[in-house]
């Protein structure tokens, strides 16, 4: 799971890499326009976002029931993913169509709230997973 | 991603999810919140469970439902519950 898990992040890291070098390049021999390597860069790392944070929802298949896939948590695992969706969404779009220096304020401030939301929930989760006994 | 949509076309397992939203329950008590029969709610379970949609914990001898979704299914939920997917639809046989 790990070995998947790590094959496929290598994947997505090379991908983005060889993108962001390749429009590069083409903005060298002025094929494409100075501003588009970063919108391009930018908006993938907007979709990674998006991915991990529709995945981040999802019960991992060796999540112990009685710590970390508890239904508390699980429910602060899906605001968690819900947030880096919609931050991870607001980064992409802000980086197709805002102009650039509003792009980059505009997504910065998405993801830090989005991470923040999401963050902030988590750790009520575990303040209230803390404070309720065990029924055990 | 079919067996998702199969699943979420049906109200009673949309309900089923609905339910599971406020915390696990067991297959008996969900089974007793819906006027069908326990095998055709156990073949909603096994659709549910063949989608990923739920998860299971067996305690002691009861098993225990819990929701599994990603946003985008959770979003796919809430379209298909508006829009009243599958509304007309027989409900599901046991032997399915």
């Amino acid at each position: 799971m790990i070995t998947r898990s790590l094959k496929g992040s290598l994947a997505l890291a090379a991908i983005l890499l060889g993108t962001a070098y390749g429009l590069s390049l083409l903005a060298d021999f002025n094929w494409v326009g100075p501003d588009m390597p970063d919108r391009v860069t930018q908006v993938m790392i907007g979709l990674i976002l998006v991915l991990f944070g529709n995945a981040t929802g999802k019960r991992p298949s060796d999540a112990d029931p009685a710590r970390d896939g508890k239904p508390g948590m699980m429910a602060a695992r899906r605001f968690f993913g819900l947030a880096l969706v919609v931050g991870g969404l607001i980064h992409a779009i802000a980086w197709l169509v805002a102009p650039l220096d509003m792009a980059n304020t505009l997504s910065m401030a998405a993801v830090i709230i989005a991470l923040v939301a999401g963050l902030g929930r988590v750790a009520y989760a575990v303040l209230a997973q803390r404070e309720t006994p065990d029924p055990e | 991603m079919n067996d998702v949509f199969k699943a979420l076309s049906d109200p009673t397992r949309r309900e089923v999810l609905r339910l599971l939203k406020s915390g696990p329950r067991s297959a008996g008590d969900l089974a007793d919140a819906f006027p069908v029969s326990r095998p055709t709610m156990s073949a909603h379970f096994n659709v549910l469970r063949g989608a990923g949609l739920v998860s299971t914990e067996k305690v002691g001898k009861s098993v225990i439902y819990h929701l599994n979704v990603s946003v985008l299914e959770e979003a796919l939920l809430g379209f298909a519950g508006a829009f009243g997917l599958g509304a007309g639809v027989p409900p599901v046989s046991p032997s399915e």
